[in-house]
């Protein structure tokens, strides 16, 4: 487990968990861009086919997380990685719902049902515009 | 009168940190002989301040702090120590007590340390009875581009606003989030004229263009102007830049499937789901929010929301 202020990641195999731990207000902070660059580092390793983001020490958030969550999503396509979130607040659900980003990666109450939920075809991949979301 | 409740396993200590409390006046001194007759006193009497000895059957210090921190937060509790605990000591504000005093030294700082922490919450509480009192909260500011300064108004704002009662905290958590957007955009799209498009491309040169109008002519001299007024029926939040302004119509729908994979543009949607009205004015450097008393926030969802965990 690394130790960071801003993001804590953790390793689970081939897959990355990340963890915001504060709802940074700008990437460009430069520490948080620092951490910024070392969790992007880490997911463009081969090793790492999937991705979980816990939101769960976010009790909400704005657009600069949905900002931080769609350059994990890019990152993650890009490689042909797959990309999931979980312990999400009520608001932060509310606030993916709008954006319709629950149309791009799965919506899970736990890390562990995000993990394993990785290891399936992901059915938003192949139907991403029918707002389907998983979880409650 | 304060009530003090001493949380002791051994008689011997209930009896001598009751003494030492006892000559104070003013306060009024309760026993419990372990963590779980604590937790029923306390829901039963609602003490003014708790003091616990660490190690105690059934429940422990450590485990009565984190109980009461959770289930009584405006109950301060005070841990007593033993020696060689200091690292304990540490657990146990982390977990939330209001602070610790070692058994050692008992004699020289349980009743200070009692006294100041009951001041405190006694100061705390009249704060609170007194915002219970706020009819209207009207104030504005007039902010450099720090944008460290963002979540110290919202926050200000939150207070108010829950204290007026324009809306319980689910909602405000809302009208928060809609105000932070409309601050970062003023600041960061008006003030210093920063494009979304700058945003999503290189980090290292978004950060440069940043310092740079931070430090230049015209950006750094512009100004945030901030009018908020609340009530217990409405909020008003007007919000205005020094930068050209910009045509809201012009900005692309974030839900368009086309638009789903922008890392930006998401905070007017944010702005105009959380609030009940948002209006720019012509020139587009000034937003003016309105939050209505009672409305739901969650009635704005579209069809395709996820649901509430």
């Amino acid at each position: 487990m690394s130790e960071q202020k801003f993001v804590r990641m953790e390793e689970r195999g081939d897959a990355l968990v990340v963890s915001p731990l504060m709802a940074f207000g700008n990437l460009v902070d430069p520490e948080v861009a620092r951490e910024w660059k070392l969790v992007l580092d880490r997911l463009d390793s081969p090793t790492f086919k999937r991705l979980v983001v816990d939101l769960g020490e976010l009790p909400y958030f704005g657009s600069t997380v949905l900002d931080w969550l769609v350059q994990l999503w890019n990152r993650m396509k890009a490689k042909g990685g797959t990309m999931a979130a979980c312990n999400i607040s009520r608001v932060g659900r509310e606030v993916l719902g709008l954006a319709r980003l629950d149309t791009l990666w799965r919506l899970f109450n736990t890390r562990d049902e995000a993990l394993a939920a990785l290891r399936t075809p992901d059915p938003l991949q192949s139907s991403p515009s029918q707002g389907q979301t998983s979880g409650s | 009168m304060a009530i003090v409740l001493v949380v002791d396993d051994s008689a011997v200590d209930r009896r001598l940190v009751g003494g030492m409390l006892a000559k104070v006046p003013g306060l009024a001194v309760q026993f419990a002989a372990d963590g779980r007759e604590a937790l029923a006193f306390i829901e039963a009497e609602s003490p003014d301040l708790v003091i616990t000895d660490l190690v105690m059957p059934q429940l422990d210090g450590l485990e009565l702090v984190s109980a009461v921190v959770d289930r009584f937060p405006q109950i301060p509790i005070i841990l007593m120590t033993g020696k060689g605990s200091e690292e304990i000591a540490v657990a146990a504000l982390r977990a939330g007590a209001a602070s610790y005093v070692p058994k050692t030294a008992l004699n020289q700082l349980l009743v200070e340390t009692a006294l100041d922490i009951l001041a405190m919450t006694q100061d705390r509480k009249s704060c609170q009875r007194l915002m219970e009192c706020l009819g209207t909260g009207e104030f504005a500011f007039t902010l450099g581009n720090d944008a460290d300064l963002i979540p110290s108004l919202v926050s200000y704002v939150q207070n108010i606003a829950l204290s007026v009662g324009l809306c319980d905290e689910t909602d405000c958590v809302r009208v928060c989030i809609a105000l932070e957007e409309a601050l970062r955009n003023a600041m960061f799209h008006g003030n210093l004229e920063i494009s979304s498009e700058v945003r999503e491309g290189d980090p290292d040169r978004y950060s440069e263009m940043l310092s740079a109008r931070l430090a230049s002519d015209p950006w750094r001299h512009r100004r945030l102007h901030v009018q908020v007024r609340v009530t217990r029926k409405t909020g008003k939040f007007v919000i205005r830049d020094e930068g050209p302004g910009f045509d809201p119509e012009t900005l692309p729908d974030p839900t368009d499937p086309a638009n789903l994979e922008k890392v930006s543009g998401r905070g007017l949607l944010l702005m105009r789901t959380f609030m009940d009205e948002v209006r720019f004015n012509s020139s587009g450097n000034e937003v003016t929010m309105i939050k209505n008393a009672g409305a739901n926030g969650s009635g704005h969802l579209p069809n395709n929301a996820g649901p509430a965990s």
